[in-house]
């Protein structure tokens, strides 16, 4: 992968990795210097990717490596700034469809997990990566991920069943 | 359960081959422990990834991508480093420093007169904040901000963050008359206290940025000094420390100071 191959897609990936930022830190600016320290360190390290495989994990792998070693002790030492997706006034509420109720319900039941499980099922259901490439990324052993995803999806079943999800519209991925 | 929970979870992610999803459909009729597990895996099944499109907007990353297309020829700075540079900026608003080109003593952040709840950060250097300030904003090529164009709802938006942090409406100087077009503005935090940032670009020579936070001390004319060729100015006005940073000229900062100032009221 030539330089400018390698730099075009990092930076196509900068919405997902934002995105994966904010869920896992709660905070819009602290998301953007994750994001930040995430591509700089990849930039760094391009050597180290090895054409073929998925850039994606490859990065996801190390924003999550920033994000424990780095940076969430002090986010928690600091104290203020967490919030839930739902009040972080990022939700596009523009639309008050039945639908996106529906999609807020769901975002809202996977933003209530602990932390842990909410990174599985945040990098398996939303980004696609398969059990092997999510478990490398949390650097986990497989059947630690599985172990997660399956507490977290009984936990938003109980949800489901209690009614904080609407019991429609289901489907994976 | 007769069967590992790893295989059932594939099973309902639709995973397994035909030939290994009939086998644990035959393990299931004996199994209820492992039936109601599947349920509950089922109705778990949602749309997570739309649930994430649908409302989770991502926010202007320009000046990422500008920063991957175009590394800056120094040592990049991790989050932390950055974090801790607007440590020390924060400091220098409160303490309304900015009193020359000399070194200055370490002090408590208390006495420099921030709101500091119920904690006290310690000792700090000021000699070395004035330099890392100097040398954070001196990273600032016009590179970083000339890909960036916000449009102007995000900009509003950008500030209405920027006011509900602060307690106060802050509208951003608009500085055009000058030649300088507003960016962004950002938010920082440390030690529970709200730090804002707005970033210009000027028509020619480096960029410069306003930063703001919430200070007890009076008011006060326009302090002055530069390090590392950075041009600073500090003043305070109705509650706000106001910080003037850039690689610009005197003349130059003071003509983008004095604009800045009369739109806020301050002179």
């Amino acid at each position: 992968m030539g330089e400018d191959t390698f730099n075009a897609d990092l930076a196509d990936l900068l919405p997902r990795l934002w995105r994966y930022a904010f869920v896992v830190c709660r905070n819009p600016d602290r998301a953007h210097d994750l994001v930040q320290a995430t591509c700089e360190r990849a930039l760094s390290r391009r050597e180290q990717f090895q054409p073929g495989t998925r850039l994606d994990a490859w990065t996801f792998t190390i924003l999550q490596s920033i994000w424990k070693n780095d940076l969430r002790r002090e986010s928690i030492r600091r104290g203020q700034g967490f919030v839930d997706v739902e009040h972080a006034g990022l939700i596009d509420r523009s639309e008050s469809a039945e639908g996106k109720i529906f999609l807020a319900e769901v975002l809202k039941a996977v933003d209530g997990l602990p932390e842990a499980q909410k990174s599985a099922v945040y990098l398996v259901y939303v980004e696609g990566l398969s059990y092997d490439e999510a478990a490398a990324a949390l650097d986990i052993p497989a059947g630690t991920l599985t172990s997660r995803l399956v507490r977290a999806r009984v936990k938003i079943a109980e949800k489901v069943r209690d009614g904080s999800v609407a019991d429609t519209e289901k489907k994976v991925r | 359960m007769t069967i590992a929970e790893n295989r059932l979870l594939a099973y309902v992610d639709g995973l397994l081959s035909r030939e290994e999803a009939a086998e644990i459909e035959r393990a299931l009729e004996g199994d209820a422990a492992a039936r109601e597990l599947v349920a509950a895996l089922r109705a778990s099944a949602l749309p997570y990834r739309d649930a994430v499109d649908a409302l989770l907007p991502v926010p202007d990353l320009s000046g990422l991508e500008a920063m991957i297309h175009a590394p800056p020829a120094t040592k990049p700075r991790a989050a932390p480093r950055r974090m801790a540079i607007a440590a020390a900026l924060v400091v220098v608003f409160a303490a309304g420093l900015v009193a020359g080109p000399y070194l200055l003593p370490p002090q408590p952040l208390q006495q420099a007169g921030l709101h500091v709840p119920g904690q006290t950060p310690g000792q700090v250097q000021w000699a070395r904040w004035l330099d890392d300030i100097a040398a954070y904003q001196a990273l600032y090529i016009r590179d970083t901000l000339n890909p960036i164009n916000p449009p102007p709802e995000r900009q509003a938006a950008q500030m209405a963050r920027v006011s509900q942090a602060l307690g106060q409406p802050i509208k951003a100087p608009d500085l055009t008359a000058e030649k300088a077009d507003f960016k962004y503005a950002r938010m920082y935090g440390i030690d529970g206290e709200p730090l804002a940032q707005i970033a210009y670009l000027p028509a020619e020579g480096a960029p410069f940025s306003l930063c703001m936070m919430k200070t007890d001390i009076p008011d006060h004319e326009p302090r002055y000094t530069v390090k590392r060729g950075m041009q600073m100015a500090t003043w305070r006005h109705k509650g706000i420390a106001w910080v003037f940073v850039g690689g610009v000229g005197k003349a130059d900062m003071d003509r983008y100071v004095a604009s800045a100032r009369a739109q806020i009221g301050a002179s």
